[in-house]
């Protein structure tokens, strides 16, 4: 008698579940990718399933503009505004690139609200060209 | 057991909603195209999206195998509910990918700020909006072939993607050498340096491969060494610096630079590029470093600063003891350091004591006079320290003429010593009689030659005087000198009253004595 009644509450909680739509994520991830010509912003769940993204070319900057730090504030903005009215919380930041945007979003990232874990770089070393350093002299 | 299989299905519809619409709304953001711009102090962009066929070909296969799907699962299509249901699911993951079929190479070309706007380069830059995508194009077609071992596969399947941005920033030493610091802790300039942004295993539509920046002053300097040109060598560093970008690596083992040498050169023959790869280079170039001379001179050399941005705008210069050398004429060497001044957009204004004509004979004798020269009736300068100041155009913004009492003194006292004088009107010389002294003002100095006037009158009523000197021998100024300063210690004047009451002692005589003996002008000039 315990059994059968135990499967029948799993099955509904089942349900009501699956019936909402919305899903909160208060923790994520926020990946910054700042070239020299783009930024872009994007937010993940801590699994890395993208949730929002945002980059200076969608927000309607285009050519040298895209570069620039204000296009990088405004896809920042618009990345972590969505997640903003899901729910998020917590954040941790990766900064990626030598661009001029990184420290403009980084601002805008902080001033949404967001609390951050914390803010890595993960920019990996840059390769070089194959020159040797110095000529043997005779 | 059918309860669950239909609660299952139930989760799943909203994500592919949500992948859809983000699919929809980058796909119809259309691409554009930008031009260089030719402004001298902002930073130029080009924007390039270029479609590939092929791509396009796979995504129209894909979306063939996407219909089959569709059409074999309808067969089995009855009253049951959880098969509809599938079939929904099938319908809503074809749209997308048939949207996506093209994959869109969006490659900008960057000139850094300070990078003068130099022809060479900005036609390089134009070039390299249609070689970049053909590389990108190719090194994607490479990626396929599992035959690597060394190389980083973060980077596996572009197929994936709606779009791949690459950036490309050309610029000088300093700006590479500030970069290099940074990220990589050596203080030296380099050839290319390859930025990386992937970040592996994020799902959204652009794949950010990151940033090449290449230094145009040292592949000027390495084309100039292996013997091709600029644009060569260039797309060189291009192949180097996308390579590493897409996962290569020639530094961590033997194994990985020849395989890195082999994509390298198969690049850039399929492209028909000149030049061997730079992995390639590099090793040659160290086999035959006993050819290379070794210049440990600090001094850049001529030519170099071709790639700087001039600091000034204007220059405004002496003539005498300035560009003139002891023979009163403007060397080789000046005049070549005047005309590269001015080809970098420099504007040169002369400022002297000289007359307009003079300062535009001596540039006419190195050909730097006229309309597109340093110098002429249509530029600006001052001439006669200032008496005689022309602006935009040649046209005359300032004359200070001399009280034509001072004039008429100075001309008696000419004519009562014997001492010759010469005066200054604007394009003309005047004098009253003649003399070696004044003949050498122009055959030396290339003054206007001057005009014998027959009395005091007609000097002064022929024009407005700005400026007179008196012309006399070194003996001769001393003792005018040593004349004065004996009349000013009578009147114990303020600036040789701590001096020796003697003439002979006295220090300021002494230095206006060596003034005197170098500048054969008589001391009324300066008085």
């Amino acid at each position: 008698m315990a059994k059968p009644i135990s499967k029948k509450g799993s099955r509904k909680n089942v349900r009501i579940g699956s019936r909402k739509h919305t899903r909160k994520i208060p923790k994520g991830v926020i990946h910054v990718q700042a070239s020299f010509n783009n930024t872009i912003v994007t937010v993940t769940d801590v699994r890395g399933r993208v949730i929002s993204w945002s980059s200076a070319g969608t927000c309607g900057f285009k050519g040298t503009r895209r570069g620039t730090p204000f296009a990088a504030q405004t896809a920042a903005g618009n990345a972590i505004r969505t997640v903003s009215d899901q729910g998020m919380q917590r954040a941790e930041v990766m900064i990626k690139g030598p661009g001029l945007g990184r420290d403009a979003a980084l601002r805008a990232i902080r001033r949404s609200g967001i609390l951050l874990n914390f803010i890595r770089d993960v920019t990996p070393m840059p390769h070089n060209g194959c020159r040797s350093p110095k000529k043997r002299r005779v | 057991m059918l309860l669950p299989r239909f609660s299952h299905l139930l989760r799943h519809p909203p994500p592919p909603l949500h992948a859809m619409a983000r699919a929809v709304t980058c796909a119809t953001q259309p691409p554009h195209f930008h031009r260089s711009s030719g402004i001298a102090t902002s930073r130029c962009g080009v924007s390039l999206p270029s479609k590939s066929s092929l791509f396009g070909r796979t995504f129209h296969a894909l979306a063939r195998c996407a219909g089959e799907e569709a059409a074999t699962r309808r067969r089995p299509v009855a009253g049951v509910r959880t098969e509809q249901r599938e079939y929904r699911k099938a319908r809503r993951r074809a749209p997308p990918k048939s949207k996506g079929k093209e994959l869109q190479l969006c490659v900008e070309i960057c000139i850094e700020e300070d990078l003068p706007d130099d022809p060479e380069i900005l036609s390089i830059a134009e070039l390299l909006r249609l070689n970049v995508p053909m590389a990108m194009k190719l090194a994607f077609d490479g990626l396929k072939g599992l035959g690597y071992k060394t190389r980083d596969t973060a980077i596996r399947d572009v197929g994936g993607f709606d779009s791949v941005e690459l950036s490309v920033l050309l610029c000088n030493d300093e700006f590479i050498q500030k970069l290099n610091k940074e990220w990589r802790n050596e203080d030296h300039a380099t050839d290319v340096l390859s930025m990386s942004q992937h970040v592996p295993g994020l799902k959204i539509p652009i794949l950010m491969l990151g940033d090449i920046i290449i230094s145009v002053e040292t592949a000027a300097r390495q084309a100039e060494e292996r013997g091709h040109t600029l644009l060569d060598e260039i797309r060189i560093l291009m192949v180097h610096g996308l390579l590493h970008l897409l996962g290569f690596d020639h530094e961590i083992s033997e194994e990985a630079e020849v395989e890195m040498e082999r994509e390298e050169d198969i690049l850039l023959k399929s492209l028909d590029w000149k030049g061997k790869g730079l992995i390639k280079s590099a090793c040659d170039a160290e086999t035959n470093s006993n050819f290379y001379p070794d210049s440990s001179d600090d001094r850049k050399k001529e030519g170099s600063l071709r790639f700087y941005k001039p600091k000034f705008s204007y220059i405004f210069c002496d003539m005498d003891g300035t560009l003139l050398n002891s023979k009163s004429q403007i060397s080789s060497t000046t005049a070549n350091a005047l005309r590269e001044a001015t080809s970098r957009g420099v504007k040169i204004v002369i400022a002297t004591g000289k007359a307009r004509p003079a300062v535009i004979d001596i540039f006419k004798m190195v050909d730097l006079a006229g309309k597109d020269g340093i110098v002429s009736e249509f530029s600006p300068g001052v001439f006669l320290q200032g008496l005689l100041v022309y602006g935009r155009q040649g046209r005359e913004i300032f004359r200070s003429n001399l009280d034509p009492n001072v004039c008429r003194e100075a001309c008696l006292y000419s004519l009562e010593n014997k001492v010759p004088l010469i005066a200054f009107c604007e394009g003309r010389c005047l004098t009253l009689f003649h003399d070696p002294l004044v003949d050498s003002l122009h055959t030396i100095y290339h003054e206007p030659k001057a005009e014998v006037m027959p009395s005091v009158e007609h000097l002064l009523a022929s024009a407005d005087i700005q400026k007179m000197i008196f012309l006399d021998t070194d003996q001769r100024v001393e003792c005018y000198l040593a004349a004065v300063l004996v009349r000013c210690n009578k009147r114990s004047c303020l600036c040789c009253s701590s001096c020796a009451i003697h003439a002979g002692n006295c220090t300021c005589g002494n230095i206006e004595r060596e003034w005197s003996k170098s500048a054969a002008r008589s001391f009324w000039g300066y008085c």
